[in-house]
């Protein structure tokens, strides 16, 4: 078997107010830094400012954008990566507590979210995954395009949307904002099959590289990030180990079948191969499940592929059934469910929801928020002339069945308060986990917590988490691949990722020894500033 | 746990679902689910969403 790892990166939207007024998203991300540092042992990043490594071998850094990442350490299973993923967001609940128990008048909000709940087709925010590819990237991207696109029916974390297509709903919130089959740009033309290799540290002479994909939804609901790095995972490796896989599964327009399943919440569109067939989200995951039912017997592949096989099964056959018999274990099926019942309960159909979010949407274009409020509230209390002219020319469109619409309006308001704020650390999705609602699958809270401060064992995370804890506070930095000793001059060296074990040697004299590494001169470069 | 659907079914996105009203049989769970959702929304004022919809409105990652 080839080596093989896998880890995920969560962008979290972060707000924050004080009495004075409200903090910068690079204020509240240094008071987190700032407490996580307190709260659990670390050592600051080489290679960037306001970033840290933690003692269980993950990254906590500001990302471009300003917005605080978290980055899980290399890891060798879906359980794996799930409990690190979620300890993610243990970590920070940790870190605002603990702010305000310093600041307590501060208020500090954590949203693991994808999109903008004002503005979604502009703003967005990533969760990506990284696997250990052994083959030319084109080649992985071909064989798992059509995987790529139908995974959405247990990858994504489900949002009201006003997108046209969709009828007020979708099961990814990422969908909208790819635009290419494959390609390497992370920031604007995104692809669902990501093919950067921007570092000398996403590449080997050994042949492999770090796939990097960037279209799964930050999921709340560990079931959706368990299957979602589980049946990639397994099929990188199954791809690693030489198999052929997605044959005759070739999709005639991938972004235009990402999107049409994702504005499908019950999954049955069918979607057209270039071979002329049309087949379902589900039915192309039943093919490459079966591709992989067929492979396991009497492979040297883990344990942890057979238990991927038998959760993913009883997941798409239970989707197949009804995608709600999932609501209490994946997040778009709990919001659609949820949903579904509040619209019943007011008597607005899904269409009429769509509108209603349409028009909120034009609404936040066009007018100010104090309009926007006297609208909803329908009170013009505090209105300068300007905003009342304003808030009558609304009125005046929403025409004879004004008080109608407005409650629409209002009910979308809600809802999408809703929506986001099953994102929000603590928030309903917490609620709804401490009442009982949801269901605990794959991880424990004894994992996650176990997973805020260890890292996977037996792997480079284990070395950099032993050493974080060995060296804190003594001068060492971090990266990925190397701890170093500014005033010693000492360097532990950690290129390989699949390396076992570490032994500190002198930097000056490892320069000497290999002059033309180009990892080296890289690292040289980073650390030139020491 | 398996969650069994109570609720009728309003005119769903993309088309209606699958009519289950032979097996979907009402469940205290499903039940306690949706009445919790149902406190939480009936508590919100439109403006208040409104309001903190906007206080978390970022720029956006990547």
């Amino acid at each position: 078997m080839k080596p093989f790892l896998m880890g995920s990166e969560i962008e979290y939207a972060v707000s924050g107010r004080t009495p004075h007024g409200p903090l910068s998203a690079r204020e509240v991300h240094t008071l987190l830094e700032d407490a996580l540092r307190s709260e659990r042992a670390c050592l600051t990043d080489a290679g960037a400012m306001h970033a840290i490594y933690l003692e269980n071998g993950a990254r906590f850094y500001l990302d471009y954008g300003d917005h605080p990442e978290y980055a899980t350490p290399e890891c060798m299973t879906p359980v794996q990566v799930t409990a690190h993923d979620k300890a993610s967001e243990q970590l920070l609940h940790l870190a605002r507590q603990k702010v305000l128990l310093s600041h307590p008048q501060h208020q500090i909000t954590l949203v693991k979210n994808n999109l903008s709940p004002t503005f979604p087709d502009d703003v967005t925010w990533g969760n990506h995954e990284s696997y250990t590819c052994w083959i030319d990237q084109h080649r992985a991207a071909q064989a798992l395009m059509a995987h790529m696109v139908s995974r959405t029916v247990y990858c994504g974390a489900g949002c009201l949307s006003g997108f046209e297509g969709s009828c007020a709903f979708e099961l990814s919130q990422r969908a909208r904002h790819v635009y290419h089959a494959t390609g390497c740009d992370t920031t604007s033309d995104r692809a669902l099959f990501g093919t950067r290799l921007r570092k000398s540290s996403d590449r080997s002479d050994h042949g492999w590289t770090r796939a990097h994909l960037i279209t799964k939804d930050s999921q709340r609901s560990p079931l959706g990030i368990y299957l979602t790095f589980g049946t990639t995972g397994l099929l990188f490796l199954l791809l690693n180990e030489g198999y052929t896989l997605g044959k005759g599964l070739e999709l005639q327009d991938p972004v235009q079948a990402l999107r049409a399943v994702s504005c499908d919440p019950w999954l049955r569109r069918e979607l057209l191969l270039t071979d002329g067939r049309r087949l379902t989200a589900l039915q192309l995951q039943e093919c490459y499940l079966a591709e992989c039912e067929r492979a396991l017997p009497g492979s040297d592949l883990p344990d942890w592929c057979w238990e991927v096989v038998k959760h993913w099964k009883e997941t798409l056959a239970q989707l197949s059934r009804d995608p709600l018999r999932l609501a209490s274990r994946l997040d778009p099926y709990y919001k659609l469910f949820v949903f579904d019942h509040e619209l019943g309960r007011a008597n607005v159909s899904w269409c009429e929801l769509r509108d209603a979010i349409q028009w909120l949407q034009r609404l936040r274009q066009d007018v100010s928020g104090p309009v926007l409020g006297a609208l909803l509230q329908d009170d013009a209390t505090g209105l300068n002339l300007e905003e009342e002219t304003s808030l009558c020319a609304i009125r005046h469109n929403l025409g004879s069945h004004a008080e109608r619409t407005l409650d629409r309006l209002r009910l979308a308001m809600r809802l999408q308060h809703y929506d986001l704020h099953y994102h929000e650390i603590g928030g309903i999705y917490d609620q709804m986990l401490a009442a009982g609602h949801l269901q605990r699958v794959v991880t424990t809270p004894q994992l996650i917590e176990e997973a805020t401060r260890e890292a996977p064992p037996g792997g480079r995370a284990a070395l950099r988490a032993e050493c974080i804890r060995l060296f804190q506070d003594e001068g060492w930095l971090c990266e990925w691949r190397y701890l170093y000793h500014r005033d010693k001059n000492d360097f532990v060296d950690l290129r390989d990722p699949f390396g076992h074990q570490f032994h500190p040697v002198h930097w000056p004299t490892l320069l000497q020894e290999h002059p033309n590494d180009h990892d080296l001169l890289e690292i040289s470069l980073q650390l030139g500033r020491y | 746990m398996e969650l069994e659907r109570t609720a009728p079914r309003t005119a769903a996105p993309g088309g209606s679902g699958p009519d289950l009203s032979d097996e979907g049989r009402d469940t205290l769970r499903a039940e306690e689910l949706l009445a919790a959702a149902d406190r939480i929304l009936d508590s919100l004022k439109p403006i208040n969403a409104q309001t903190y919809l906007e206080q978390n409105q970022q720029r956006g990652g990547e």
